[in-house]
């Protein structure tokens, strides 16, 4: 099928009831949404009952970035007939800064960014929160992880000492 | 054509949002594996009781558990005098060694664990392995 130039928009309704209105190709970036899109390609309203505005927003603003981001390394490889190495690299690093700045969220956003990349399926913000998730565990003992992520200490007395007891002290790095 | 209903679209994910504790097992896996699986056995295991779930039930974190002392050296702390050190390391190795066969179960695929000087404790530790698996040693 040939793309029309006017490109198609889509709207996608947070489960509060917001509405946002999207381009397709901003959209695919979803491959949840994109498989539909692809059953179905005259769906304009996709209405996502677990992910709500405020999430929803960030996830679309990741998306228009990285959609952004991929046409314009596409429009100069199109003017100069290839690409430059150090414009792309220079690209690549702005996108990696933007990327950087985005994941300065608190853990509870952090949280719902990764169900709502897994949930819509957008591999590289999933990729990205994952990894920040697991660079706020390095390094850290128990106790300051559950800090960090305001988890309760679930576990007894007892099973701590008996965890405690299976790895040795010489392992356990404290502050 | 019709216009796809609306209601039948997506799955519903795991409903306890925002908390990191009720996190679904196989995100925290994804995280876990990235952490790395000596990280996780000494320090990211012991967080709370689904996060010990989590973990234990990881099959990629244990699929190679590398307790080498070559692996091992590198989160060891440094402080202590290697000769007077060695006793008290190896017994925690193979404590460790023994933690990790626990959490790796039928998980493991291949596991090194290096050179013992003490070899009553290589024998025990070999013994403890053994009887958790059909070994074959190389």
């Amino acid at each position: 099928m040939a793309r029309s130039s006017t490109e198609n928009m889509i709207t996608l309704m947070s489960s509060d009831g917001e509405e946002f209105m999207v381009t397709e190709k901003v959209a695919r970036e979803c491959t949840t949404i994109r498989n539909m899109l692809e059953d179905d390609c005259v769906i304009t309203n996709i209405p996502l009952p677990n992910v709500t505005s405020d999430i929803l927003s960030m996830v679309i603003e990741y998306c228009m970035e990285h959609v952004a981001a991929a046409e314009k390394a596409a429009a100069e490889t199109a003017e100069k007939g290839s690409s430059s190495a150090p414009a792309a690299a220079k690209a690549n690093k702005d996108l990696e800064e933007w990327d950087k700045a985005f994941m300065n969220v608190d853990v509870y956003t952090l949280c719902d960014l990764i169900l709502a990349a897994n949930y819509l399926n957008v591999s590289g913000l999933l990729d990205l929160t994952i990894q920040t998730a697991a660079n706020l565990i390095k390094g850290k003992s128990p106790e300051q992880i559950r800090k960090t992520f305001h988890i309760q200490n679930d576990l007894s007395l007892e099973e701590e000492e008996k965890i405690r007891s299976q790895t040795p002290w010489a392992f356990e790095k404290s502050e | 054509m019709s216009k796809v209903k609306v209601d039948q679209e997506l799955p519903k994910p795991p409903t306890d949002e925002r908390d990191w504790a009720g996190l679904h097992p196989d995100a925290l896996m994804v995280i876990f594996d990235k952490v790395g699986m000596h990280e996780v056995l000494l320090r990211t295991s012991k967080v709370c009781h689904p996060w010990r779930k989590a973990a234990r039930d990881d099959p990629l974190l244990w699929k190679v558990i590398d307790m080498s002392k070559k692996c091992t050296d590198c989160f060891l702390n440094h402080e202590f005098d290697c000769i007077e050190a060695t006793v008290k390391v190896e017994k925690g190795l193979a404590n460790v060694v023994k933690n990790a066969v626990n959490f790796g179960g039928n998980n493991v695929q291949q596991l090194s664990i290096g050179y013992f000087s003490d070899e009553d404790l290589l024998e025990n530790l070999l013994e403890y392995i053994a009887e958790r698996y059909v070994l074959s040693i190389y």
